[in-house]
């Protein structure tokens, strides 16, 4: 992975600080870094969004375009994610670890875009012959830790804003719940992924790392939360193990932080509609 | 002039024999038959073959050599390339992605501070799959290659904490609809090295927990059935 040079001494004060409870910026271990997003930023595109996390920086933008579906999928479109790194976003400035970063964060996205709660059946012009292809094209310019979070937080926001200007995309990512039976659990709103990651740092858990404390970190658990709450597709990877109660606690604490940041979003988008009208 | 031209009445869109994605749904067995063996590679200086239900995976570890600009641990794991399943550009970015995944699940079980300037490769391949498709297939072929590069460190000789043992796990078993969970355990310090869920979505942080725990459960049968094999095989050798 690619992270910082950190003397042992930065680390140890890194650890012990961490574990006391307070980061090198001052924030708890569950806070955010100061979270700016902004959508329709791009004329061209159907939605667009960006965000920047305290210094990590990407554009997200979506394009609608007419093309053939896949073989295996023949009565639905496509969702295609590309991500493209600036190789000064990387700690090495070079063009290795700039396509490393990219072909993780788009196998990871990508992955998360294929569950069955999103229903591509709409996206069918014409079955084996036409369809819709979203095209969601990712631009990451800095990178200061975190980069997995802050680009599903902004591929939601350029979906999101995507929907508010496009119908046919309005009835792919909101579950309308007249068509759904009387059993299943009423959704209202979206069920796009938004993962959060959650770092094991000594003895204690941390939200929103930064590059010095993704440096330091032990084990990473990345979980997509949806909006009521539910866990997705999860990955776990580090140098070390965990236990049980470890991964246990990881989850509630990104459970929790990621009802809170679905709903922060929707809130924030609303009303940043207000405000432009 | 145009004659002796017979127009088909109704005509017959080539699309119709285009496949429809079938899933069946076979029941797997928890945890699943194996059968291994190991030096089956003599130049290398550990092997392991491994076949887990109808997973057929071969493992090959080299070192410690010296290493100039990589780490310490280089983990490859690709797919047979007469297995023609996915087209290559889909194949390939599994492919780099299962590396990646089995790289962070071999890397807690191995003693990294023994071999200092040391570097061990780790070659995986992955030679039979089962015919059907299946939304769990990624996570049995991870799990089968997690398991043989565990065996094949162990023949080796390199110094592990524990046994690597990869499980894929049905989560429909748990009352859940459908979704797979892959872990890697070391299962005697009781610890998950790896976690890979995909095609899964769990309701609440409760039924993850029971998931965790059935997972464990079955990888520390796994590991004794290994276990116990291996030590018969080595007082056999010894006799």
């Amino acid at each position: 992975m690619d992270t910082v040079l950190l003397s042992d001494l930065e680390r140890f004060y890194l650890v012990q600080g961490v574990e006391v409870g307070c980061r090198m910026d001052g924030r708890g271990p569950s806070e955010y870094r100061p979270l700016e997003i902004e959508t329709n930023i791009l004329s061209h595109a159907t939605g667009s969004a960006s965000i920047r996390i305290g210094e990590t920086f990407i554009v997200c933008c979506v394009k609608m375009e007419v093309g053939k579906p896949s073989l295996t999928n023949t009565s639905e479109g496509r969702i295609e994610i590309n991500v493209e790194c600036y190789p000064t976003a990387t700690h090495r400035c070079n063009e290795k670890a700039a396509s490393e970063l990219e072909e993780r964060l788009k196998t990871t996205l990508q992955s998360a875009y294929q569950l069955k709660f999103i229903d591509l059946s709409p996206l069918c012009i014409q079955r084996g012959r036409q369809c819709w292809v979203i095209y969601i094209d990712l631009l990451i310019l800095e990178g200061a830790g975190n980069l997995l979070d802050a680009s599903s937080l902004v591929v939601k926001a350029a979906l999101l804003n995507a929907t508010q200007s496009n119908s046919l995309l309005l009835s792919v990512f909101q579950n309308n719940s007249e068509s759904l039976e009387a059993g299943v659990q009423q959704f209202h709103g979206d069920m796009l992924p938004l993962f959060i990651t959650v770092h094991k740092i000594g003895k204690a858990y941390l939200i929103d790392a930064s590059k010095e404390e993704e440096a330091c970190s032990l084990s990473r658990l990345s979980l997509v939360i949806y909006p009521d709450g539910s866990i997705g597709s999860l990955e776990q990877d580090g140098c070390c193990s965990c236990q049980l109660e470890s991964i246990v606690e990881m989850s509630q604490l990104a459970s929790i932080v990621g009802k809170k940041l679905n709903h922060a979003l929707v809130k924030t988008l609303e009303l940043e509609r207000q405000l432009r009208s | 002039m145009q004659s002796g031209c017979a127009k088909l009445v109704d005509p017959i869109d080539l699309e119709y024999f285009l496949p429809e994605n079938k899933v069946e749904k076979k029941a797997e067995k928890c945890p699943p038959d194996i059968f291994f063996s190991l030096e089956t590679n003599p130049i290398t200086d550990g092997s392991a073959y491994i076949e887990v239900g109808e997973i057929k995976v071969s493992c090959s570890v080299n070192g410690p050599t010296e290493m100039r600009q990589d780490s310490q641990l280089v983990a490859v794991l690709k797919f047979a390339s007469f297995l023609s399943w996915l087209p290559k550009d889909v194949q390939a970015s599994i492919e780099k992605k299962l590396s990646r995944l089995l790289l962070s699940a071999i890397e807690p079980s191995v003693m990294l501070h023994q071999f200092p300037r040391g570097k061990y490769e780790i070659v995986t391949n992955i030679l039979d799959i089962p015919s059907y498709n299946s939304s769990g297939l990624i996570g049995n072929c991870l799990a089968a290659a997690i398991t043989c590069a565990g065996l094949a460190l162990l023949n080796s000789g390199v110094q592990m904490y524990d046994l690597l043992v990869g499980l894929n796990l049905d989560l429909s078993a748990l009352g859940n609809e459908n979704g797979h969970l892959c872990v890697a355990v070391l299962p005697r310090l009781r610890q998950f090295s790896m976690l890979y869920a995909v095609d899964s979505c769990m309701p609440n942080t409760e039924f993850l927990k029971d998931s965790l725990t059935h997972a464990m459960d079955n990888c520390i049968k796994l590991a004794d059935v290994i276990r116990s094999h291996l030590c018969g095989q080595l007082k056999t050798k010894i006799k």
